[in-house]
């Protein structure tokens, strides 16, 4: 435990000089969602833009290690190889459900300015699993791209890999199901889709750190 | 002699480039120097210790235990200086003494900041900010600062000048005078370990061309300069390899006394490592 936690202590105080940038991203968003007049859409923004970006801010410390080459030098320490990806998705994870904390609380703070009464903690909570689980999917299919072409080839190739998947995927709902079906089957589970995401979040990312750790083994440094 | 490091015909074999039977023995309380061209194997080799590299043929023991069996175990006890790789140049020394407390059982924070402190690092500033031998002093004080019993190095004194190497070749010989510590340093630049090495182990290609003690190396391998018809009698056997010069012949010669007596010639010079590994690697028999 203490490896992992050496190992995310290493990636948070590599990201310092990303403080200033998080700082204005919050300021900035906090004003952007003050000045709309619509509430719930200024909640649901704010959680979903705190969220993601948090979790794209955890990515960045893929940059870090590979301009310093500090993959190599990692593996001499005494850890295993598992243990470093490990510390990655526990690092993303954490950092992303802190975006998103930091977003509920605001989405309140802002609430109870302009409105003098809170909001609907159910419906806050659900836009925050909403957007976990799409920062979950980009974390996913990211961070073993990464790991097997390196920071940047793999942001690029991860991004040729969605456009491939959504255009399949797309491709197949218009020709397979109808959309009205789609809706009615939506509206017959929606109480329960922030439980079907929970899950699903926690699949995406069980299937993606497998597919990493295979890929980090196999990797030469 | 007890061995810290001992490799058994370790094979490992990429497109354009293999590593062949490689036998190496690092005994305890001694500084062994691998040399060798860039591209040679050294790296390799370091690599296939450290079990950085993926698979490999042949059996590695450090300090008696199968590296990969004990490896966790073995590298709480080995310290590491690559030349090309450590941690985020945006890290000052306190933040790397955060990480590397949680990463090592026996991290010894007052030694790391003692070496800070002597090898005059500022604490609180970003290594990037750092002249290179700062940063290869930073390299080395995290490398020993949890009390490993064997340094491993690659290339430390790269790209450095004068002074910097120097000292930081001092630090080595300060950490050696213990006599249960070892390193194994690769190094390209043979005249360090001229003065540091007390064994010195030649790749070539991918292969171990020598392993001999310093001493041996300097004393008793010379540099036969003659003409054709000098070289023409001398007994292929006799020599281990020569090059062809403009107007003569450098002969390099295993035993020099030897061969004093046998062809009756009065100088030999004493070879530097370089002047050894050149022959080698540009000579021919």
């Amino acid at each position: 435990m203490n490896i992992i936690k050496g190992l995310m202590t290493k990636d948070l105080l590599q990201l310092k000089s990303y403080r200033k940038s998080l700082i204005v991203f919050i300021v900035l968003y906090f004003f952007i969602a003050i000045s709309q007049s619509n509430i719930e859409g200024i909640s649901a923004m704010l959680v979903v833009m705190l969220t993601l970006g948090f979790g794209m801010f955890s990515i960045a410390t893929f940059n870090y290690d590979e301009s310093s080459k500090a993959d190599k030098y990692i593996l001499t320490l005494p850890l295993t190889k598992k243990e470093v990806v490990l510390s990655k998705y526990a690092f993303c994870i954490c950092s992303t459900l802190i975006g998103c904390i930091v977003g509920v609380i605001l989405s309140f703070i802002i609430t109870f300015i302009i409105t003098k009464s809170m909001p609907n903690i159910l419906d806050i909570l659900s836009i925050g699993i909403g957007a976990i689980f799409g920062i979950s999917v980009v974390e996913a299919i990211q961070i073993p791209c990464i790991y097997k072409w390196g920071a940047e080839k793999g942001r690029l190739n991860m991004f040729i890999l969605v456009v491939l998947a959504s255009l399949i995927l797309g491709g197949i709902s218009f020709v397979a199901f109808d959309i009205t079906q789609v809706n009615n089957v939506i509206s017959l589970i929606e109480k329960i889709i922030p439980i079907i995401l929970l899950i699903a979040i926690f699949l995406v990312y069980f299937i993606s750190y497998k597919v990493s750790c295979k890929i980090y083994s196999k990797r030469e440094l | 002699m007890e061995n810290v490091i001992e490799i058994k015909n370790l094979c490992k074999k990429y497109s354009g480039f293999e590593l062949k039977d490689i036998n190496l023995n690092v005994p305890k309380g001694m500084i062994m120097g691998l040399i060798g061209e860039n591209g040679a194997g050294k790296t390799t080799t370091i690599k296939a210790i450290l079990n950085v590299i993926n698979s490999y043929d042949g059996q590695i023991k450090v300090f008696g235990k199968d590296s990969k069996i004990y490896e966790k175990q073995i590298k709480e006890e080995i310290g590491v200086v690559l030349d090309d790789s450590f941690l985020s140049e945006y890290l000052t020394p306190c933040d790397i003494n955060k990480i590397m407390k949680k990463l090592y059982k026996n991290w010894d924070e007052k030694l790391y900041f003692r070496y800070i402190e002597e090898f005059k690092l500022p604490k609180d500033k970003i290594s990037k900010e750092y002249s290179s031998g700062m940063k290869m002093k930073l390299k080395i004080a995290t490398a020993i600062s949890h009390n490993p019993k064997l340094l491993i190095l690659d290339e430390p004194t790269a790209g450095l000048d004068p002074i910097a190497r120097n000292e930081i070749l001092d630090i080595f010989q300060d950490f050696i005078q213990d006599e249960e510590h070892s390193i194994l340093v690769s190094s390209h630049i043979t005249s360090d370990l001229e003065h540091i090495a007390d064994y010195i182990t030649f790749i070539n290609n991918g292969e171990i061309v020598l392993t001999k003690t310093r001493d041996e190396l300097l004393e008793n391998y010379g540099i036969v300069k003659c003409s054709k018809e000098e070289f023409e009698r001398i007994d292929k056997k006799d020599y281990i390899k020569c090059r062809k010069n403009r107007y003569e012949y450098d002969i390099l010669v295993e035993n020099k006394e030897d061969f004093k007596i046998k062809y009756d010639i009065q100088i030999i010079d004493k070879p530097s490592i370089e002047d050894i590994m050149v022959i080698y690697v540009k000579g021919e028999k």
